[in-house]
């Protein structure tokens, strides 16, 4: 049966020139699970939005669409709010009330459900989505991980229909992200609840969709399964954001199943007639350090315990350094012990040079209500810079009106200007897609050109894998295991990128889908 | 543990009604006194030591301080004990401001066993009652605040570190900036309340207390002891005599009955104290 059949649907915002979305037709079976991707203001946002008519965008709309063959704006409030279900990409600001049990009682609240009815539903969804031991936790204290899952919990104690959700994991670490993706799988096998999930991260949920779409500039350019779609888009620019077995499978035009999980790609590169050793080469260039840390010992209270835990740590002049880590293991307490806004009560940090220090959220380097008011407060020779960052257009802007890409580079503008010679990078790379992810890693490589070191810590493995010099692991208050970013991610099993888990024990040293494919011979 | 927290909300808040009336109101100290030694044992049970003799401390001081500063404005009173700049000092006013002073300190322990009992959901739980729009805004608040605080913080210390400007500058510019992310989150916000049918029918209100016979049976033996310290209370007068009235058999039950109303918190705390030590020693 389909549940949603949009037919012809064009639609203009207001005060744009252009169309968001042209032209669409697509219809939407019962119990689909289905994926939308495209790059970055190409209209995913906007189409999921048209589905769900509290969130409708204001603007010109032309064709029609049809929930249950009845038409979307004929639908009452409380049917629409109880059979669609909406989760936003932000998992902090989608959270309503205080504690979780209000939380997850929101919804029904709103529907005038009896208390009773609310007691067991809540209950009952407590249950299945792990939540028994939290349910009276203050909603502040969970994790952005636990915070998304519980958007998702709250959404599903109505019982809805379909679930639409924009980029729900972009904000996420790895491992919550994999965790919210196979929920909501298992959600779309027991309840045949229908998924429509726009995402730029797709490493596991392009393999547990159905179907795949692919929107190019308000279009729908390909609509397919998943191993299907994978060589339509071959070459489209978004071919290079798909996961690592289908990028690898899409560069050797080989005539076999396409691959989707690791698995696969292992079974893929053994059929292949390939070099069993990449060669490369593991020097480092840089010399000299420029930051060292000795025997750093940290807690937040006078009886807590230890979050770092004599860490040692030595930075090199010119390198890309990425800490890596679980969340909630120190990353981000030892940047802010580094840059002295805590101080350890144990331990040494030696530098003589400028720090400056870029927050896991760029907006709060920002103060002003104009780009060029913010800047003007730190220096007035601003203008180069900016025109160097493709920034002096936004000028008069108000830095919260950027895109996250632009945010983040109008951020390492404004850092830059203090004329630092390390920075310190906290979670860079946070709710990017993988275009804005590879000119952050060009922004910064350029950086380390001009000598200036940089420290940075992220979750993003491909990230680290892609542009940092040398990698270090987190755990447990120290450093656990720490190398060139080649023979890191060549050392670990879990700790590494999809492409190094394909490789491993069939090609030596390689790390990057890159690699592999200069091993294939022919 | 606390265990009195199990009881319905608004049947605890009855009960400190209760009290809290007979206390203000009766101005006995016979009646003060024992209110006050209810109150601090059932601190000394449910909170940590170290806040209770705190707020101990703070009472002597205010008991000494109203007892000491009462005499010196009030001047009325037969039995003149001094006489301070040509105005008598009188032993009735001592007494009276040391019968206020137990009558302010009282409330203040009162309030203290309040909030050990009233937490947030409790509070909401009262406000839902009234109106779930009410209650659903204080939630609201609830978690604002500390988010709020946390990203002001947040965009200090980054700032400290950017920028050199002096510290209320900064401070002014964090705080702006602050309520601008506030107000950009709190479209999100509206987004997700609205796309879950905020609106859309007349809100219901859940809470996860309910009304239970152990409920009924608290409110019924709270209210028979309140009816009958009111009715059969006894007054003392001040001025210009002191005059303590003899007490009888109906007076003394008054009496009593207060005394029973404010040790029911520590006496149901050590009950199930008790209970939990008999039950682990048969297993």
């Amino acid at each position: 049966m389909e549940i949603f059949n949009i037919e012809n649907l064009s639609f203009k915002y207001n005060k744009s020139p252009k169309y968001a979305l042209k032209n669409i037709n697509l219809k939407v079976n019962s119990g689909e699970f289905l994926l939308l991707i495209g790059q970055s203001g190409c209209g995913k946002t906007t189409l999921l939005k048209m589905l769900k008519k509290e969130l409708a965008p204001l603007g010109e709309k032309s064709g029609e669409i049809f929930y249950k063959r009845k038409k979307i704006e004929d639908l009452s409030k409380a049917e629409s709010a109880s059979e669609i279900g909406f989760i936003l990409q932000d998992p902090d600001s989608q959270i309503v009330t205080d504690k979780v049990y209000s939380e997850l009682a929101f919804g029904l609240e709103s529907l005038g459900v009896d208390k009773e009815t609310i007691r067991s539903k809540t209950a009952e969804f407590a249950a299945y989505f792990g939540f028994s031991d939290m349910f009276d936790r203050e909603t502040n204290s969970l994790s952005g991980g636990e915070k998304q899952l519980l958007n998702l919990a709250s959404v599903m104690v109505m019982n809805p229909k379909v679930i639409l959700l924009d980029e729900p994991v972009s904000m996420l670490d790895p491992i919550f992200a994999v965790d919210f993706i196979h929920t909501l799988k298992r959600i779309n096998d027991d309840f045949g609840t229908t998924v429509i999930i726009a995402e730029h991260h797709l490493s596991e949920v392009y393999r547990l969709c159905d179907k795949v779409i692919y929107l190019n500039n308000g279009d729908i350019t390909a609509y397919n399964s998943p191993k299907e779609i994978s060589v339509d888009l071959k070459n489209e620019k978004i071919g290079k954001t798909l996961p690592a077995p289908v990028r690898l499978y899409n560069t050797l035009n080989s005539d076999l199943d396409c691959p989707l999980s690791v698995k696969e790609g292992r079974e893929f590169l053994s059929k292949l007639d390939i070099n069993s050793n990449y060669n490369s080469n593991l020097e480092i260039k840089c010399s000299g350090t420029v930051l060292s840390v000795r025997n750093l010992w940290f807690r937040y209270e006078k009886h807590g315990r230890d979050i770092l835990k004599g860490l040692s740590l030595n930075i090199k002049k010119g390198e890309i350094y990425a800490l890596l880590g679980e969340n909630g293991c120190g990353k981000s307490t030892l940047l802010n012990v580094i840059n002295g806004s805590l101080k350890a009560y144990k331990g040494k940090i030696k530098h003589n040079l400028k720090l400056s220090y870029l927050p896991q959220n760029p907006k709060n380097v920002f103060v002003k209500d104009t780009l060029e008011d913010d800047m003007k407060l730190i220096s007035n020779s601003y203008k180069e810079l900016l025109s160097e960052f493709g920034l002096l257009d936004y000028l008069k802007t108000h830095p919260y009106d950027l895109s996250g890409g632009e945010l983040q580079r109008a951020a390492i503008c404004k850092v830059l200007l203090t004329k630092p010679d390390i920075l310190l990078m906290d979670e860079a790379t946070k709710g990017f897609d993988n275009f804005a992810k590879e000119n952050l890693g060009r922004i910064l490589k350029s950086l380390t050109d001009r000598g200036i070191t940089v420290l940075l810590v992220t979750h993003d493995l491909e990230f680290a894998a892609s542009f940092a010099d040398r990698c270090g692991l987190l755990f447990n208050g120290g450093i656990t295991s720490e190398g060139i970013t080649r023979q890191f991610f060549r050392e670990n099993i879990f700790y590494t990128t999809s492409a190094a888990k394909m490789a491993k024990e069939i090609i030596d040293n390689a790390v990057t889908v890159d690699d592999i494919i200069r091993c294939v011979n022919g | 543990m606390n265990t009195l927290k199990n009881f319905n909300p608004i049947v605890l808040l009855i009960y400190f009604i209760y009290v809290l009336f007979i206390s203000i109101f009766s101005f006995n100290p016979i009646l003060l006194i024992s209110g006050m030694l209810g109150a601090v044992l059932y601190c000394l049970v449910v909170s940590d030591k170290r806040s209770l003799l705190k707020s101990i401390a703070a009472c002597i001081i205010i008991l000494l301080a109203v007892t000491i500063t009462n005499p010196l404005f009030s001047h009325n009173g037969k039995t003149v004990l001094f006489f301070i700049n040509d105005n008598r000092v009188t032993l009735e006013a001592f007494v009276y401001g040391a019968v206020l002073g137990l009558c302010i300190t009282e409330v203040i322990l009162w309030f203290k066993c309040f909030n050990l009992v009233f937490d947030t959901e409790r509070f909401i739980f009262l406000f839902g009652k009234i109106s779930p729009k009410l209650a659903l805004v204080l939630s609201m608040t609830l978690r604002f605040i500390p988010n709020f605080i946390k990203s002001f913080r947040e965009i200090n210390r980054t700032q400290k570190l950017i920028s050199n400007k002096r510290r209320l500058k900064r401070y002014l510019n964090s705080f702006s900036a602050v309520i601008t992310q506030a107000m950009e989150n709190s479209i999100i916000t509206s987004d997700s309340m609205n796309s879950r049918g905020y609106g859309s029918k007349k809100r219901t209100f859940y809470s996860r207390f309910r009304f239970t016979l152990s409920d009924a049976g608290f409110l019924i033996i709270t209210s028979v002891l309140f009816v009958l310290s009111v009715v059969y209370k006894t007054d003392f007068t001040y001025y210009p005599e002191l005059i303590f009235p003899s007490i009888n058999f109906l007076e003394a039950l008054g009496y009593l009955s207060f005394i029973i109303l404010t040790f029911i918190p520590f006496i149901y705390e050590l009950k199930e104290g008790i209970r939990w030590k008999y039950l682990i020693s048969k297993i």
